[in-house]
């Protein structure tokens, strides 16, 4: 990462620890306070693509609400009670299908500093009910853990609180971030795989394949229980062969008794934020396939959908067995 | 009009990339002089200068945060520019601390009565020192302590500007008003950095838009003048063919070729050719 152009700083926690402490971390950028993050973000007019090539931080205090139900279009293995945090806001990496250039009007990385605030919301659901929650839907918290530490911060939450399961999704080689901590029995480090030829086409800036099996190797030796998300899943030229290989590969390096389970799905988007992102990239060629509208959700016709998830069935079940595997369909 | 009179109209049509507003005749005289400007008669209210080529253009306004508001609002509105512009203010700004005699590029701009802060985006590499500016018209005794820079009127500016133009394109600058040297002297100075900050964001712009060649955009315009396709339906078929020619590597031009030869008679028979060339797209 090349680092941040600006850093904006709510005035009122310019002296939280946190700040402080990520301040440290990133001298070189010029630092401008402000009174709100939306002052910034939710400025009109932005220009999300030159942003993602200069990128700038926002330090902010998150207000409101804190916790949501998963949507959707967001796989919940099994788990009724499932919800998504955000305490990062927009990623460092920059893949073409994400819904995230849909959904902000900026592509500005917002931190929030006041994690306790989460974790008090998180305590209040769990005790109704045991939890399934996502912190890293909206972000990539690994990939900046030696900026913010956030995922660390999660992890210890976790261990004290047995009731949470706690999944940490990443595209990240970074797993050296956190390999110094005692793996929690209620947290899944859960790792997004995608054959190289979609990584090269995709998912810009993001560690190759091999990088990321490395981590999950790593992960694994230390104890983690480890999810893997093939998802999402794309129809594209060779298909069958593309995914045959990268099944292959994955499965040859990591021992699939060890996976604590699995995802898939074929690539989908809120059709608003499709439509706002096409906006944004009119040429990018993930946005030019004939697509269906079903439900609010852009994704393949019928006729796809059914070619890749036999495609991916077959594959995906030589290798693990049918229990451990969730499709969104 | 012919189609390829049309395109070569559409190509011909220069649009200004880059205006700059200053309250400054010194700094104006200056850069009429560097640019070669030549003033627009077509401006009555305000004076407008513009090169040969019609891509940088200059405006003096008058002093005050109104008059510069007044004026920004002014230009952007009979400019009439579709995006793709840029628009640089350069004022003289007063300082509370001891520094250099040079210009600066705002990165906040407050204005003290409204206490709204304005916030463009700077994404473009440049060599001008970075700073906030609060924008205070009263007794200077009551000037806020957090603050090393303040002038008159630049919120005007921006408070302007960002109602017409994305955050990006809007660029705050400022001489501090000079101690040893004349304004003049300091702009000199530091025109080198504003050439530079210039090229940069004359950058942002470059991107080419055209994903169809001449050729091909002839060639559908003329099959939609052909077969009587309303405007929508030109322009959804220019919008499926730039989709096709980047998702496909196959021949667009063969496609509109095989549908050269056919006809319509009405309305029935041109929605359903329609149809039949978009599913070939």
């Amino acid at each position: 990462m090349k680092g941040f152009s600006h850093i904006y700083i709510e005035e009122n926690i310019k002296e939280h620890p946190r700040t402080l402490s990520i301040l440290a971390k990133v001298k070189t950028s010029k630092k401008i306070l402000i009174k709100d993050y939306k002052e910034i973000f939710c400025r009109p007019s932005q220009d999300f693509l030159l942003q993602k090539q200069r990128p700038s931080l926002i330090i902010a205090k998150k207000k409101g609400k804190f916790v949501y139900p998963l949507p959707e279009v967001c796989q919940d293995f099994g788990v009724k009670q499932s919800y998504y945090a955000s305490p990062v806001l927009n990623c460092i990496y920059n893949c073409s299908y994400c819904f995230l250039q849909g959904m902000y009007p900026s592509a500005y990385i917002v931190a929030f500093v006041n994690q306790e605030d989460f974790f008090d919301e998180v305590k209040s659901l769990l005790q109704d009910t045991p939890i399934n929650l996502s912190i890293s839907y909206d972000t990539d918290l690994l990939a900046t853990e030696n900026i913010f530490g956030f995922a660390k911060e999660w992890i210890e939450f976790a261990h004290k609180n047995t009731e949470l399961l706690l999944e940490i999704r990443t595209k990240s080689s970074n797993y050296r971030a956190i390999s110094g901590l005692t793996p929690a029995k209620n947290v899944i480090l859960a790792w997004t795989l995608s054959p190289e030829e979609i990584i090269s086409r995709f998912e810009k800036n993001t560690p190759s394949l091999v990088a990321r099996i490395w981590s999950i190797q790593s992960a694994i030796k230390d104890g983690w229980k480890i999810r893997l998300c093939f998802d999402p899943i794309f129809d594209i030229e060779n298909v069958e062969e593309i995914y045959r290989n990268f099944f292959q590969t994955v499965f040859k390096e990591i021992p699939q008794e060890k996976i604590y389970d699995a995802g898939v799905g074929l690539f989908r988007m809120n059709e608003g934020y499709f439509k706002k992102a096409k906006r944004l990239m009119p040429s990018k060629e993930i946005f030019l396939y004939p697509y269906s509208l079903i439900d609010g959700v852009i994704s393949y016709n019928t006729e796809a959908r059914e070619r890749l998830t036999e495609i991916i069935e077959k594959e995906i079940f030589s290798y693990m067995c049918r229990e451990k595997v969730f499709f969104w369909k | 009009m012919c189609p390829r009179l049309w395109l070569r109209g559409l190509k011909s049509k220069k649009v200004v990339n880059i205006y700059i507003i200053t309250p400054s005749r010194e700094i104006a005289g200056y850069i009429i002089k560097q640019y070669n400007l030549k003033k627009d008669f077509n401006y009555k209210k305000l004076e407008i200068f513009r090169d040969s080529i019609n891509q940088r253009a200059l405006l003096i306004t008058r002093k005050g945060k109104i008059s510069l508001a007044a004026g920004t609002a002014y230009l952007l509105g009979r400019e009439n520019n579709q995006g793709d512009c840029a628009l640089l203010y350069i004022g003289l700004c007063e300082r509370t601390t001891q520094i250099e005699d040079e210009m600066l590029l705002f990165n906040r701009v407050t204005d003290f009565e409204t206490q709204k802060s304005y916030y463009p985006d700077i994404l473009v590499n440049h060599s001008l020192r970075e700073a906030s500016l609060l924008t205070f018209t009263g007794n200077r005794e009551n000037l806020p302590e957090d603050y090393k820079f303040f002038d008159t009127e630049a919120s005007g500016f921006m408070g302007a500007a960002l109602q017409f133009l994305p955050p990006h394109c809007v660029y705050c600058l400022s001489i501090l008003k000079p101690i040893k040297q004349n304004i003049l002297e300091v702009f000199k100075k530091n025109y080198n950095k504003l050439e530079e900050l210039i090229f940069e964001v004359e950058g942002l712009f470059e991107k080419s838009k055209d994903r169809l060649t001449e050729e091909q955009r002839y060639a559908l315009i003329n099959l939609s003048r052909k077969m009587h396709f309303t405007k929508a339906m030109e322009s959804l078929l220019i919008e499926k063919a730039e989709e096709f020619v980047i998702r496909e590597n196959k021949n667009l031009l063969r496609i509109i070729e095989s549908f050269l030869d056919k006809s319509v008679n009405n309305k029935k028979e041109r929605s359903a050719l329609f149809k039949q060339l978009l599913k070939e797209l």
